[in-house]
Order: structure tokens, then C-alpha cells, then sequence
């Protein structure tokens, strides 16, 4: 039956480069196939500032109506800083880590207010990423009708006592991987009923056609093997030290000639440096060409729950150089047999060092890669899946956790 | 007139439940604040006996001296005795008391274990285990047990097989498992390094000693990123044995590696369980063990050596050895943190288990089962 489903995000757009931004926009086009969908969320893009880049009020996007709402104040990022640094480190209250939320952004009072009037003609929420203000603020409001993907990771934020309440609060909670799910019901001693894995879908891989960005690249790689990033780059991603090793692994193989490829918005000063290529924020297509002709896609951050980046390198058919010290990608790698993980320079090295000169054993690893993700991250399942989600809560059933 | 055997206030039978004492974060003190609200709740009129009560986790309580005894004389009524220590006081309202009976066993610590250490725990555990036989043998009484091996323990000391029935503690495990984490711990032991974590009383029975061997071998072969945390309450008569274990973890060469967490807040213990790797129970004596069941809800793996009550209450649900070798609890340990499939089972096994067996709900049903069996007319709501 044809519902009416709000998804709620704190970014939302083209522009918008994040993985849990990404699930959403992806959610939200597979679902607009068969429910009316309306997104909910802010003018931002840029996370830092929250700076209210998008027009407000109602627009389409792919097919997909999206409702956002403009954030009455950016981040103060020096007062963010200074309150994250103290809060994580000495004894405090609930009130003040709502404070914590409220530094943090975005300021959701205009999407909570559309909410508080609106919410009923929805028949369900369905809430992205816990960290934030719009989830936070915006969900305890309809918990009886919310689902929540909550894009959860080890990291210290959810650690805090006002989350709790919040991961208590939804009708289900939706995962994407089993390391996810592992950490989730023992941060907040869930029992078994009140999630289950949902996951993502990956589209089969198309050829890309050539574009003159990626040409450009080419160019100046000049024929090097590329090992490529794509994501933010950011230090909480682990880009610094991927930066860091990668300078390294050039100082002790100099006759590598391997060139670092970074794809994505620069949130940290990329160090200038003859192997190390930055792309910026580019196209779909760009990024598909730039899978293409990796030798290696690399995935160094230490806070996931789930790599997207791993299953588009696999559905390239190119194996994963990830992060060990993230039990996300080591899980991921492990089941799938489709990449090499690092928990140390030297690992680091070691690993490069097969991946670059073994082209079989490249081979093989983007091969089982692919076929895993063939075979565990198809649509039909996760939609079907999403579409039970949302009836059972709109026609009222109990069988889902409440 | 009334009988002296009639409640003369009520047709009602009356439920006294009488402990020495009631202290808040006690265990028999949070099994007996349970106990009286799930029968309160059923429609029994129920009070607590004690003279040593704290405000803070108790309203109101009744004395058990002797001017009170008008109180607990009524043929009707029904007494539940919590025995876990020589209480002269409560003995002898016992022998007073023409109330049907039943003797709450919480176990008493072996003398064994104090001998050296304090005198006066000695004395105590001799007492205690005197009382335990003079109440195993106290006619017509019942015994309701924290386990089987309390059950067991006082059926070989004369209590009628028929009469013992196993009621798992109330506890507040779920309560503690509410408080928010406490972040300066989560940032201090966050760190990467494998926490193996025990939570009970710095008490020589806990055997921290053992718990210290074992952690060196796992820590000097497998894993030298990881560290012992040792939580539990400290009387001042076991300084010597804290001193003692912190001697003994530098001789192993684990010193700076074992953490000794001897006053912790209910948000602090749920902080351990949430950076626990490994619930670690090499407990040489236990008559139930209320951290096993902690660390089921808070979904830590459970390694352990299966003593007295421990295996009854774990129910299969951990890596547990009937005999104690340092090399196998040590691999275990190493399996759990390395192994993230058996892990997850182990979590899930616990969770499922404390769910079936401890959980609140589960524990009020097996009750009023029982207090069925003695007093099946709870007063109606609202009765005096």
C-alpha cells in the first residue's frame, strides 16, 4: 500500500558528500518508486558550518520531494572545539550535553516546528544518523512511528548519556552491517527484537564513458598506478594518516612511481606533495572512471558503519586497502575476501606492496569482492524489507518493536 | 474477640519480610526492596522487619525487637526471613513468631576464606553457618534459595527436599544499565587495549589472586595490549589483601597493567561493563553471583571457572571450565577477543539467558508462584 514516509537528515542534496547522506538519497529514490516521499532537512551542505546554502521550502530532486528548512545559526567550530574537548573529558550533566547537541547543529527548531505541526499527516519517520540535532530533537516526537538508521560507529559521542533515550525510542532500528548491530545492542543493552540488519543495495556496474575531468587526472598521473580515496577528506576519516603512510611507502619505495589519488571535498590541508593528486568534489561518472582505473581503492577510516566506497571498489572489481583498526571494514574485508587490512605503517607498506606488485592476487580479491557484494547487497531485498518496515508501522501492527 | 492467632486488623494475610538491614546498592537489600514491591504490587500487605534501614532506598520499616512482636504473632501472616549472617535479633523473633515461615538463603561465606585476614569475619561466617543449620532444621519452614547450591546446602543440613524452592535474587541490573556512561572512564580506557573486567568485594573468596594469574598468562602470550580491571567495595579489615593483590600483579609483571576500582557509582560500573571485553569470574565461593548477571544483560562475554553457584547461574551461557588452569581461561580469553563470531554468540546466549531466567517479570511470576503455594489470598487493592 502506498504510504506517506518522511525521511529526516541533516544534509540532503548532489552536492552533499557524506555516507550516511548518501544511504538516505539512495533510500529515498528506491522508495519514491512506491510511497509518496518527502525528505526533511536542512539548507546546509557543508557540515562544519551548517551555512544555509539551499533555497528553503519544497523542491525535487530525482523524483523525490525535498522539504528543507533553514537553519536559524552556523557552527561556532572554535566553541564546538573547545566544548567537545572539555565534554569528553570531565564529569557532566545531561543539560550540558544538550548543549553539546546544540553546538554541534544543525539548528533543527524550524524542521522540528514543521513537525510538531505537520507530523500527522505522515503515516511514518524514517530518521538518519543519531548524532545530530534533526534526529535528536525531531524524533522523540513521533517515536511511535519512527524507524532509525543510525549510521552508528565506536566513536565518543555515543558515549553520552542523552543517547540512550534515543536508541529506546524508535519503533526499530535498522543496521548495515553485523559489527554495527554488535555495537549498538551493547552500547545500550538492547536484546535481539529491537533491530535487524537492513543494509544497502549497490547498482550493477556500468562502463563509464570517458569525461574530460577524468582525462585531466589521467593526465596528471601520467600513467602511474593510482591508488584512490574517494570520500571527505578529513582527518576524523583517517585521511591524515593515510597521507602520512602513503608519504612514507613513496620515501621507501622510490622506484614505485604510485600516485595517491584523493576524490572528495578537502575538510583538512592536503599537504603538497608530487605523488599525492587531489580531485576535489567530482561527478558521478568521474568517480566511476576513477574506480575503473585504480589498481587499489583505500579506505582509511578508523569510524564506520558501513563502507559504501568498499562495495562500489568491488563492484569495480578492485580490491580494498582498508583499516584494521575499524571492525566495519575489517568485518567487511573478512567476509567478503576482498581486501588486505592495516593496523600499522608497516602493514600498510606490506600490503600496498602486494596489492601493487601481485596483479593476480589483485585480481582474485576484486573478484570475490565483487561476487560478494552481488550476492549480499542486491535492492530488491533491502526495499522489500523497507516496504514490510513501513506497513507494519502504518497499518498499526506490533509486530515491530515499540 | 479475636484469637491471638487472627490478624485482628485485617482477614487479610500480611506478609513480613525481615532482614538485618537495608542498604541502598546492597545486593540481599535490593532482593528484599524487589520482593516487597512485587507483593505489594499483587495485592499482598507487606512491610519490611528491620531495625538498620536506609531512608534513602526504604520509606518505612517496622522494628523486630520484641515490643514489636504483636506485629509478626498472627497465625495467618507469612514471615520471609533473608538468612546470609548470625542475626541474634531475628532468630529470636523467629522462635517467637507463629507465622508460616520462609528462610530467604543467600549463602554464608565459608570462615575458611576470612581466617587470617579479619577475626571478626571468622566469627561472623562460624556464626552464620551455625544459624543456617539451626534454621534448616526449624519445623514446617520453607526455603527459598538465590540457587541450587543454596538449596543444597541447607537440604544437607536437614531442611526437607520438598520444601526448597530456587529463587533467583531481585537485583538492579537493568536500573544500573541506565545510567549514563561515565565519559571520563569511556576516554581513559577506550583505548584500544583488551579490558577484562570482575566485578565483587575486594573478599579473599572472590579469589583475586587467581584472576591476576590468569590475566598475566593472557597478557605476557597473548594479548600485551590489555589490562585488568578489579572493581568491587572494600572494608577496611582487607586492606592488607588489596595490598597483598597489588604486590602479587607486580610479581606477575602486570603491575600498571591491573586496575584496582575499589568505589565506583552505579554510572561508573555500567562505564566497566560498556568498556569490557571479557567478564572474567574465577570466584572460588558464590551463592549466586548478581555481576554474571550483569554482564549477560550488559552482553559481555563471559569467561569463568564453574565453582559453587557459578555455573548453575551462568546456565551454559560462557566459556566456563570445571577446573581451574590459568592456560585454558587465559586462551578463552583470547578466543573471546579475537574471535567476533563466538563473541556475538556468547553476548546473545547471555542476553537470551538473563531475559528467560532474570529478568524482572520473570523473577515477580516465580514469587507469587511460590507465595501462592503458602498464602494464596492477597488482600484486595485498597484492603488495610
Amino acid at each position: 500500500m502506498r504510504r506517506r514516509v518522511a525521511l529526516v537528515v541533516q544534509r540532503y542534496g548532489l552536492e552533499v558528500n557524506g555516507g550516511a547522506e548518501l544511504l538516505c538519497r539512495m533510500i529515498a529514490e528506491r522508495l519514491a518508486h512506491r510511497h509518496d516521499i518527502e525528505v526533511l532537512t536542512t539548507c546546509a551542505i557543508d557540515y562544519l558550518t551548517w551555512e544555509n546554502e539551499y533555497p528553503p521550502g519544497l523542491s525535487d530532486l530525482n523524483g523525490v520531494a525535498v522539504r528543507r528548512f533553514a537553519v536559524r545559526h552556523s557552527r561556532d567550530v572554535r566553541k564546538f572545539s573547545q566544548y567537545t574537548a572539555w565534554l569528553f573529558k570531565h564529569p557532566h550533566t545531561a543539560a550540558e550535553e544538550r548543549r553539546w547537541v546544540d553546538l554541534q547543529g544543525p539548528d533543527p527548531t524550524a524542521l522540528a516546528n514543521y513537525v510538531e505541526a505537520y507530523g500527522a499527516g505522515y503515516d511514518v519517520f524514517i530518521f538518519f544518523t543519531y548524532l545530530y540535532a534533526t534526529t535528536q530533537m525531531v524524533l522523540p516526537r513521533v517515536r511511535d512511528r519512527a524507524l532509525l538508521v543510525p549510521t552508528a560507529h565506536d566513536e565518543p559521542p555515543i558515549y553520552l548519556g542523552i543517547y540512550d533515550e534515543l536508541f529506546r525510542s524508535p519503533r526499530r532500528l535498522l543496521m548495515s552491517t553485523p559489527e554495527e548491530l554488535d555495537f549498538v545492542e551493547r552500547r545500550f543493552c538492547l536484546d535481539a527484537s529491537a533491530s535487524e540488519i537492513v543494509g544497502v543495495g549497490v547498482d550493477p556496474w556500468d562502463e563509464p564513458a570517458e569525461d574530460e575531468v577524468w582525462s585531466g587526472i589521467r593526465r596528471n598521473a601520467a600513467g602511474a598506478p593510482m591508488v584512490t580515496y574517494i570520500g571527505r577528506i578529513d582527518e576524523s576519516k583517517g585521511c591524515a594518516e593515510m597521507i602520512e603512510y602513503f608519504r612514507r611507502y613513496c620515501n621507501d619505495r622510490p622506484a614505485s612511481r604510485t600516485v595517491l589519488l584523493l576524490i572528495g571535498t578537502p575538510a583538512m590541508p592536503v599537504p603538497p606533495h608530487p605523488a599525492i593528486l587531489t580531485a576535489g568534489f567530482v561527478s558521478e561518472q568521474t568517480k566511476r572512471n576513477a574506480l575503473r582505473d585504480s589498481r587499489v581503492i583505500v579506505a582509511p577510516s578508523p569510524y564506520e558503519s558501513l563502507s559504501l566506497v568498499a562495495l562500489e571498489a568491488w563492484m569495480a572489481r578492485k580490491p580494498l586497502l582498508a583499516n584494521g583498526r575499524c571492525a566495519v571494514l575489517r568485518g567487511q574485508c573478512s567476509r567478503s575476501n576482498g581486501g588486505l587490512w592495516y593496523s600499522d605503517y608497516e602493514e600498510f607498506r606490506a600490503c600496498l606492496d602486494v596489492l601493487l606488485e601481485n596483479d593476480a592476487l589483485s585480481s582474485t580479491l576484486g573478484s570475490q569482492g565483487h561476487a560478494y557484494t552481488v550476492a549480499n547487497y542486491g535492492w530488491p531485498r533491502v526495499e522489500q524489507r523497507y516496504d514490510q518496515l513501513i506497513e507494519m508501522i502504518a497499518s498499526g501492527e506490533t509486530g515491530v518493536h515499540g | 474477640m479475636p484469637s491471638s492467632d487472627t490478624n485482628p486488623n485485617s482477614p487479610h494475610l500480611r506478609i513480613h519480610i525481615a532482614t538485618p538491614n537495608v542498604r541502598t546498592h546492597d545486593a540481599i537489600g535490593t532482593d528484599v526492596i524487589g520482593m516487597a514491591a512485587v507483593l505489594t504490587a499483587a495485592g499482598y500487605r507487606t512491610e519490611i522487619l528491620t531495625d538498620d534501614w536506609d531512608p534513602a532506598c526504604v520509606s518505612a520499616a517496622s522494628s523486630v525487637s520484641p515490643e514489636a512482636a504483636h506485629k509478626w504473632r498472627f497465625g495467618d501472616d507469612l514471615l520471609i526471613y533473608h538468612h546470609s549472617t548470625h542475626w541474634p535479633e531475628g532468630e529470636q523473633m523467629l522462635a517467637q513468631s507463629r507465622c508460616g515461615v520462609v528462610v530467604r538463603y543467600h549463602n554464608v561465606t565459608p570462615a575458611a576464606y576470612f581466617e587470617g585476614y579479619s577475626e571478626p569475619h571468622t566469627a561472623a561466617s562460624l556464626a552464620g553457618l551455625a544459624a543456617t543449620r539451626r534454621l534448616a532444621a526449624l519445623p514446617g519452614a520453607q526455603f527459598w534459595g538465590d540457587s541450587a547450591f543454596n538449596c543444597i546446602e541447607v537440604i544437607d543440613f536437614g531442611a526437607p527436599r520438598e520444601n526448597c524452592r530456587v529463587l533467583p535474587p531481585f537485583h538492579g541490573v537493568e536500573a544500573m544499565a541506565r545510567e549514563a556512561p561515565d565519559s571520563r572512564l569511556v576516554a581513559e580506557y577506550h583505548d584500544g587495549s583488551a579490558n577484562i573486567i570482575f566485578v565483587g568485594a575486594f573478599k579473599p573468596n572472590k579469589a583475586h589472586a587467581r584472576a591476576i594469574r590468569v590475566f598475566a598468562l593472557y597478557h605476557h602470550c597473548f594479548n600485551p595490549k590489555s589490562r585488568l580491571i578489579l572493581i568491587g567495595s572494600i572494608q577496611a579489615v582487607f586492606t592488607g589483601y588489596l595490598d597483598w593483590l597489588r604486590q602479587l600483579a607486580t610479581a606477575y609483571g602486570v603491575d600498571g597493567r591491573v586496575v584496582f576500582a575499589t568505589s565506583v557509582s552505579r554510572a561508573e560500573l555500567r562505564s566497566y561493563y560498556l568498556l569490557a571485553d571479557v567478564f572474567l569470574c574465577v570466584s572460588e565461593h558464590e551463592g549466586f553471583c548478581v555481576p554474571l548477571i550483569e554482564a549477560m544483560y550488559c552482553q559481555v562475554p563471559i569467561v569463568a571457572w564453574s565453582t559453587t553457584a557459578v555455573s548453575e547461574t551462568l546456565g551454559g551461557c560462557a566459556l566456563a571450565w570445571s577446573g581451574f588452569d590459568e592456560g585454558n581461561l587465559a586462551e578463552s580469553i583470547h578466543t573471546c577477543v579475537e574471535q567476533a563470531d563466538l563473541s556475538r554468540n556468547l553476548r546473545r546466549m547471555g542476553r537470551r539467558h538473563y531475559d528467560s531466567c532474570y529478568a524482572k517479570d520473570v523473577l515477580a511470576r516465580r514469587l507469587l508462584e511460590y507465595t501462592a503455594e503458602l498464602a494464596p489470598h492477597p488482600a484486595p487493592a485498597g484492603a488495610n
